[in-house]
């Protein structure tokens, strides 16, 4: 079957007008003006330049030569080439395309794997420790920030420090107990804040913030030394920093791969994913030393059983918006855990007047209902 | 498939002056690029952002094909392949760059010196713009090196690194001049990426004058605010014009006489589209408030809020395309003038070698536009 065509040779614009004969395994070209126009092109080495549309114009390649062009123009050769070489609609420029794209695929997605997982594992053990007091002081109080920030605008106010270290004498005698027994090294800073929000967390740099909500959700001062002994056990691991090194270097590396696309959200999204799935290791840490702290502060430590175990009982009926940033989800295993290494000996967090004390650091409840009428 | 009269319908003993033609055409269709870029979208969130070097590809293969140069189709040879290497390549590049910038700027933030601290970030934002300037250069020429017509490539000759410096310095003297050099800077640059275009051995060249469109810019900076940009709009136009009229091609004048009312027909539409959906979205959340107890409490409404505002990013770039690209590459085609002979069989191919991987710095800064498309010589 023989039609007329146009070539393109891929060295000049010049067009030339060509025969085209389909025989069993080549396509035939001749020039009609021109007698030393004469190619045969091998029908398994055809892709569509242009695939041939609905107005049944087509633009043929040959695989190899990749420049030259025959242009066409007629549905029943498309159909016969379409024929003779059922593959063609799916040809491209190399043989083998599809493979080796499919290597170079799998290599990268490869290579990205394991860049994630060195930024989420290997990485920030590494690095943690490396990192000057001054530096990681800087990046937690930078982190502290931050999150009272987010912490005033869910509870639309501006947060208040009620007060810091040793400002508040109960409080300093509370915190250098706790920081003696855990022998940490560096300082201890506690800040508490004016916000309802029953939580409280450690950032780099030996820095622990406790939110009003949590002191008053302690039923006895022993339940407030639990959680503040976690989050000492936090720090003596280096939690709060391993997980600032590793946000930085999810979010980098994520955003790095991911962006450009618009498709920046996901790589928060999957960095938030991945994340997560670290922490149950970390609360268990946090825990066992908690214990510890406790134990050696002389301090009972049923109180860190039975604050969380309230939190994962009680904190249910609160308000969404406060349950948002609770990073301290009591597993079953956690749970059994404490539990059975926990006792009722020792003795008091503190005396009576200090736990009053501390409890009325952000003010009274009358002082705040006065100050903030609902 | 309007064939406009090439050269040899017009007999050249009666006329003078030589024809004007109308050398593009445009047949693409918006409802095409409309699904073309709504399955790109699709893919590449499903993909976490893989699809898009072939999702990219498959449009401006569409867009190519719809727009014919002198009765010839163009053709673009790109393929994702080459889109993801490059991808790959800056990636290699840019990961150990990021690394060092970022740990720098961290220590240099805690030594608490401003001076140093200053530094450091005029030095990363120089880099920055090199970057930018590079990245832009290598795309075009990356985009131009993979567009056929009549089996010659386009291409662009020059050096990204000497257009980056250019960038960064004309646009620095811009800024020191409180933007009385703007205008030196569009045309000097406009002038070193048009000049060094070519198709086969033939090159474009650009011919403008800095002096020429100083007022309109003066002017179009200062109507700005007064009249809500549109003064942008109208010195798009003039702009366009301008240099276009001062572009030729061998022995061919080019010319595209688009006003201030043809922009204006496109993005006016765009924007009051844009923004009756945005604030349809949007307003059930103003109203809740950002707090997100409330929202919580009026449930419904707000969870529609969002959906829609996903949906909203989502479609973006549907509309874009539809709306924007789509009606420029038709007002280009219907507007755009060509005056002098050409022999359109008489160009031949520089065998100066393509690059094998393109784009990626582009990518990876996001220097795109929409979905990738650069329209213009």
């Amino acid at each position: 079957m023989a039609i007329q065509g146009w070539y393109y040779d891929g060295r000049s614009s010049a067009r030339h007008a060509v025969t085209l004969t389909l025989l069993p395994g080549r396509l035939d070209i001749h020039g009609i003006d021109d007698p030393h126009l004469k190619f045969a092109w091998p029908v398994e080495q055809l892709w569509w330049a242009q695939k041939p549309g609905p107005s049944n114009h087509a633009r043929l390649a040959l695989q190899g030569d990749n420049a030259a062009r025959l242009e066409l123009n007629d549905s029943g050769f498309i159909a016969a080439i379409r024929q003779a070489y059922p593959a063609i609609d799916k040809a491209g420029k190399d043989k083998g395309g599809r493979r080796k794209l499919a290597k170079i695929i799998g290599i990268s997605f490869a290579s990205i794997a394991i860049a994630v997982f060195a930024a989420a594992t290997i990485l920030p053990p590494f690095l943690a420790p490396l990192i000057p007091a001054s530096v990681e002081r800087v990046m937690g109080e930078a982190a502290v920030e931050q999150v009272i920030d987010l912490i005033g605008l869910l509870e639309k106010k501006k947060i208040a420090i009620c007060s810091a270290d040793d400002k508040h004498p109960a409080m300093e005698r509370f915190r250098q107990r706790l920081a003696n027994a855990a022998g940490i090294k560096g300082p201890l800073t506690v800040t508490v804040v004016n916000a309802k929000m029953i939580n409280a967390f450690a950032a780099p740099g030996g820095q622990i913030v406790v939110f009003r909500g949590l002191i008053e959700f302690a039923n006895k001062p022993e339940e407030l030394a639990g959680v503040m002994a976690h989050e000492i056990g936090h720090l003596i691991h280096l939690h709060p920093t391993k997980g600032l090194i590793r946000h930085i270097g999810l979010t980098g590396t994520l955003d790095l791969l991911l962006a450009g696309g618009g498709q920046g959200i996901m790589g928060t999204a999957t960095g938030l994913m991945l994340r997560s799935a670290y922490s149950r290791d970390a609360e268990r840490e946090a825990d066992d030393a908690a214990l510890q702290i406790l134990q050696r502060a002389g301090i009972r430590t049923n109180g860190v059983v039975s604050v969380f175990k309230r939190f994962s009982t009680e904190l249910p009926e609160l308000p969404k918006s406060l349950k948002l940033f609770s990073s301290h989800p009591l597993s079953k295993d956690r749970a059994t855990r404490l539990s059975a290494q926990a006792t009722a000996s020792g003795g008091n967090a503190m005396s009576a007047e200090d736990w009053k004390s501390i409890q009325n650091m952000c003010g009274t409840a009358e002082e705040r209902k006065k100050k903030q009428p609902t | 498939m309007a064939d406009e009269p090439i050269s040899e319908a017009v007999s050249p003993s009666d006329s003078p002056a030589p024809p004007v033609q109308h050398p593009l055409n445009y047949t693409g269709e918006a409802k095409t690029l409309g699904w073309l870029v709504f399955k790109n979208t699709l893919l590449t969130i499903i993909t976490l952002g893989f699809y898009r070097f072939w999702g990219k590809t498959h449009i401006r293969r569409y867009i190519w094909s719809s727009q014919s140069l002198f009765g010839e189709p163009l053709e673009y040879t790109g393929t994702g392949k080459e889109l993801f290497l490059g991808f790959l390549i800056v990636l290699a590049v840019l990961i150990p760059i990021g690394i060092i910038i970022n740990v720098g700027n961290f220590y240099i933030q805690t030594m608490g010196n401003n001076i140093a601290l200053i530094s450091f970030q005029v030095v990363y934002y120089l880099i920055l713009f090199y970057l930018f300037g590079y990245a832009v250069y290598r795309a075009r020429r990356y985009q131009l090196s993979r567009t056929v017509w009549r089996s010659i490539r386009f291409a662009q000759a020059g050096d990204a690194k000497k257009y980056a410096l250019k960038f960064i310095g004309y646009w620095l003297l811009a800024v020191a001049t409180i933007g009385l050099a703007a205008p030196l800077a569009m045309v000097r640059l406009q002038t070193y990426l048009t000049n060094n275009t070519f198709l086969g051995q033939e090159n474009f060249n650009l011919d403008a004058r800095a002096k020429d469109i100083f007022w309109q810019t003066i002017l179009c900076a200062i109507l700005a605010p007064f009249t809500l940009y549109l003064s942008v709009l109208w010195f798009a136009a003039f702009y366009a014009r301008y240099t276009i009229s001062k572009t030729s091609f061998g022995p061919v004048q080019l010319t595209l006489p688009v006003t201030f009312r043809d922009l204006a027909a496109i993005y006016i539409p765009y924007v009051l589209v844009l923004v009756i959906i945005f604030a349809g979205i949007t307003g059930p959340i103003f109203f809740a408030g950002y707090n997100l107890e409330n929202i919580a409490k009026i449930g419904a409404s707000s969870f529609a809020s969002i959906t829609g505002l996903i949906l909203f990013v989502f479609f973006m770039p549907v509309i874009a395309v539809m709306m924007i690209t789509h009606r420029l590459l038709g007002l280009y085609a219907t507007k755009l003038e060509a005056e002098g002979e050409i022999d359109l069989e008489a160009f031949v191919q520089n065998t100066q070698q393509a690059s094998g991987t393109g784009e990626g710095l582009v990518d990876a800064l996001d220097v795109g536009g929409a979905g990738g498309i650069e329209v213009g010589l």
